[in-house]
């Protein structure tokens, strides 16, 4: 497997084309860049919207139908936070023609055409969206919102960082705000469609078996924007210094407790020290190998999963487990006693090799899946770096033990969360 | 015995030995994955609470939640910590148990004959201490109590606790915390000495191996002369066609009402293609009913009645099967009716036939679709085993099913009283 393929298609837009034959698909994802500024519920509601139909495939049955026509083609819509960034992702994975029985039928180059009409010609009445689509997604976004609480592990990891980062555009939650909701209707909801498909950078993802050429020519008459002035999207704050660690314990009808703790790691992504905090979460919390796995759950019998897991964009460790509501001492103190450790240089070996194992695993594993692949790729732009998965492997290589307790002393304590019963 | 099959539509091919003591290994090789997937299953579940052990005449019954119970501890090792062994060699090893099966399995990139010995070996390898037994329900205990927490999760319990009156099936996978303060280590060694005979297990790797290297150096992991055990027998207590219960509640910390509708079938009885062609059946009758392209979907999508979170789909295996239908509603009466409504029809007036030939197009899509993925390959080839049925057959058994098939089946899942439905209301 080769490398993208990256050409500026001109007016903020830019393509990725991966040519590769060693999957049965060619996966498309088209991302519109926006901030995670005051108007983000908007942005949450707008690929809702239209999914719900687009000029030729009116309902969500006609467009279901012509998925299914194409062999299954898996065709959906999205938004992702990734910092202080919010992404408006429309993505199509088809069957590769070659695989296709009884001979190929084009799904491929019909896929850009459904993709490009999905995002340029939605369902308009009086030239703007149609306000039976805008009304009901607006209820659907409002469910989704308040699901939330059904699932507790993300609902306390979701507190915890409302908690965190409440002074911050992050403490926004990806689909948007209940109290937002209201304000917004076809009209202004259609104003925002159009900035972004005027104003916000676009990065279209290919990878498959096609080359770029073949590509261009396929978006080429079909993916018509009005391109403007494109908008730049401010870096997401990262250093945050002299914290007080606060502690919030929230109440709900539950059986087992959710401990989340969140920490500032004060390292960005695109530092030379990101290389050692990855290594130094993994050894805290990244697995079987880790200290949280062998001292909370395999010694001490405290929960049945206790991880470690890095926001690489906005430079936050999060830890999580689920216990019993009476062992929030004493799980905290052995939580702390392992990072403490790690501060102190008490890392075996044997620890420090498995981190480093497990990381590269699953760095090399990315490759072996094309969403993955269009993950990391979007991920390099969002930081405005340039990094391929074997450079990152080779950092993760040469990180010593040393380097992984110099970082964890930057790795600031700031919010203790605790979900438990009434 | 040896054998090579080829599939050209797919461009895969399965290589496949099977050992003298019973076990069948099979590998497809993936020519430039970087990943290794290797996934050791046994035909052993939840489900077997009851059965008569090779050689005996008396049934044994052990308590539930033991499958899963014996699933955490064959990690636990005289010699060495298994954990330890595979984060030496970077591999990320897990382990699932479900109704049917308990599998162990790694995903490696480099070292992967290493990380198959350690597979092989700590899954043949039981090793249980009093002590160790007893500090494991500690652990099994937070997992429980974890799914008591989850909505989704208590929906399709109490779904099955409606549907079944007395297949194993309606309890919960881990058991409870009662239940599995029963186990000890000698049932423990009763339950593997039975389960995990090579031939009641398969292996299953998918990644740029190769198969003769795998097959010598597994079959060189048994002890020569063992013998292919005599059959299992599995006792499930006769069940009613009917579901027990028309409805079931629960107040849990939620947003708004999940449901989840079942309509319980008739099973086939046996595995293999018959039990294959059941299946895929029922799931394009589901999906013609109210699977996102249907009228019905679309009427429910636009009254507001269902949204995003909707799933549906047919959970078949030989000795039970029902139809699924769950998500969040605001309105679960109305959407009752217009379910009771739709299935009406379909029962007077045929579904369209084109619908059908489409749904079949979707189908083989998605099957091809899940050969990118090798991990997916892996959890795709075991819920094949148990069924009794070979991956490559799926096509075949697909291109089989002919439009009449389905009208054949509507009455023997949408009879009287088929239907069940379970609803978690907010508190």
């Amino acid at each position: 497997m080769g490398k993208f393929e990256k050409l500026n298609i001109g007016q903020g837009i830019n393509l990725y084309v991966l040519p590769t034959d060693k999957f049965k698909t060619v996966s498309i994802s088209y991302c519109f860049h926006r901030d995670l500024d005051e108007n983000y519920t908007y942005n949450a509601l707008i690929p809702a919207v239209m999914k719900r139909g687009c000029q030729g495939y009116e309902t969500i049955r006609d467009m279901e139908r012509y998925l299914e026509s194409q062999y299954g083609a898996i065709f959906d819509v999205g938004i992702q936070k990734k910092g202080e960034r919010h992404i408006l992702r429309f993505s199509m994975d088809v069957v590769n023609d070659n695989y296709i029985p009884h001979g190929g039928t084009a799904v491929v180059a019909q896929a850009f055409h459904f993709l490009n009409r999905v995002i340029t010609k939605p369902i308009l009445e009086e030239g703007v969206f149609k306000s039976e689509y805008v009304d009901q997604e607006k209820i659907n976004l409002r469910n989704r919102i308040e699901s939330l609480i059904n699932d507790k592990m993300s609902y306390s990891m979701e507190r915890c960082i409302q908690f965190m980062c409440q002074k911050e555009k992050y403490s926004r939650y990806v689909y948007g705000s209940v109290e937002d909701i209201d304000k917004i209707d076809n009209i202004n909801l259609y104003d925002v469609y159009n900035d972004i498909l005027t104003t916000s950078p676009l990065d279209i993802f290919v990878v498959g078996d096609i080359d770029s050429t073949k590509v261009q020519n396929l978006l080429e008459g079909t993916l018509k924007l009005d391109r403007g002035i494109i908008k730049k999207i401010p870096e997401t704050a990262i250093k945050k210094m002299g914290i007080e660690p606060k502690e919030y314990i929230e109440q709900m009808d539950i059986t087992q407790g959710k401990l989340n703790i969140g920490f500032r790691t004060n390292t960005s992504f695109t530092e030379e020290d990101y290389y050692p905090l990855v290594v130094c979460s993994s050894v805290l919390g990244g697995g079987p190998h880790s200290k949280l796995f062998m001292n909370v759950r395999e010694k001490a019998s405290l929960a049945y999963y206790a991880f470690s897991q890095l926001e690489k964009f906005k430079g936050l460790m999060f830890i999580g487990a689920g216990i019993d509501f009476d062992n929030y001492d004493r799980t905290f103190e052995i939580i702390n006693a392992q990072l403490e450790d790690i501060r102190n240089g008490i890392i075996s070996d044997k620890e420090l090799d498995a981190s480093k194992r497990s990381i590269i695993t699953a760095l090399k594993g990315i490759k072996d899946q094309p969403g993955q692949i269009i993950d990391y790729y979007l991920g390099n732009v969002v930081a405005n770096t340039d990094q391929s998965i074997d450079d990152f492997i080779d950092s993760i290589e040469k990180v010593d033990r040393d380097e992984v307790t110099r970082v964890s002393h930057k790795i600031k304590l700031d919010t203790i969360y605790f979900l438990r019963n009434q | 015995m040896n054998s090579v099959i080829k599939n050209d539509i797919l461009c895969e091919t399965m290589h496949f030995r099977q050992l003298k003591n019973g076990l069948n290994i099979y590998v497809i090789p993936k020519g430039g994955y970087n990943k290794q997937f290797a996934i050791y299953a046994t035909k052993y579940g939840s489900n077997d609470i009851s059965f008569i052990v090779p050689g005996e005449k008396n049934p044994t019954t052990v308590p539930y939640g033991i499958a899963h119970f014996l699933e955490h501890k064959l990690f636990e090792d005289e010699d060495i910590n298994v954990f330890d062994e595979y984060s030496r060699l970077g591999a990320h090893p897990n382990a699932f148990t479900n109704f049917n099966t308990t599998a162990y399995h790694f995903t490696s990139t480099d070292n992967f004959y290493e990380c198959l010995d350690i597979l092989v070996g700590f899954v043949g390898r039981p090793y249980f201490t009093d002590e160790s037994v007893e500090k494991e329900k500690g652990i099994i205990a937070q997992e429980i109590l974890m799914y008591e927490d989850n909505p989704d999760w208590k929906v399709f319990f109490n779904m099955l606790r409606a549907l079944y009156e007395k297949h194993p099936v309606r309890n919960d996978i881990a058991g409870t915390i009662e239940s599995i303060g029963q186990i000890n280590k000698e049932l423990l060694y009763r339950c593997y000495e039975t389960f995990y005979h090579p031939s009641n297990m398969a292996l299953f790797v998918a990644g740029d191996v190769d198969p003769n290297r795998i097959f010598d150096q597994v079959e060189a992991h048994f002890e020569k002369g063992i013998k292919k055990q005599q059959e299992i027998r599995r006792i499930y207590p006769e069940e009613p066609d009917v579901a027990i219960k028309e409805e079931v509640r629960e107040k849990m910390s939620v947003s708004r009402p999940l449901f989840a509708i079942g309509f319980k079938d008739t099973p086939v009885g046996t595995g293999g293609k018959s039990l294959l062609k059941h299946i895929m059946i029922n799931d394009i009758i589901t999906d013609m009913l109210i699977g996102p392209s249907s009228d019905l979907y679309n009427k429910l999508y636009e009254q507001g009645l269902i949204d995003d979170s909707f799933d549906c789909g047919y959970i078949g295996e030989k000795d039970y099967g029902h139809i699924m239908m769950s998500g969040e509603t605001s309105d679960i009466d109305r959407l009752l009716d217009e379910v009771g409504r739709a299935i009406d029809n379909i029962k007077n007036t045929a579904f369209e036939e084109e619908l059908f030939f489409q749904i079949k197009k979707k189908k083989m899509g998605q099957f091809i679709r899940n050969f990118n993925y090798i991990e997916g390959m892996g959890y795709m080839f075991v819920s094949l085993f148990v069924k009794d049925v070979e991956i490559f057959d799926y096509m075949e058994v697909l291109e089989s099913i002919s439009y009449n098939d389905i009208h054949n089946q509507l009455p023997n899942i949408f009879h009287e009283n088929s239907r069940t439905i379970s609803i978690i209301e907010p508190i």
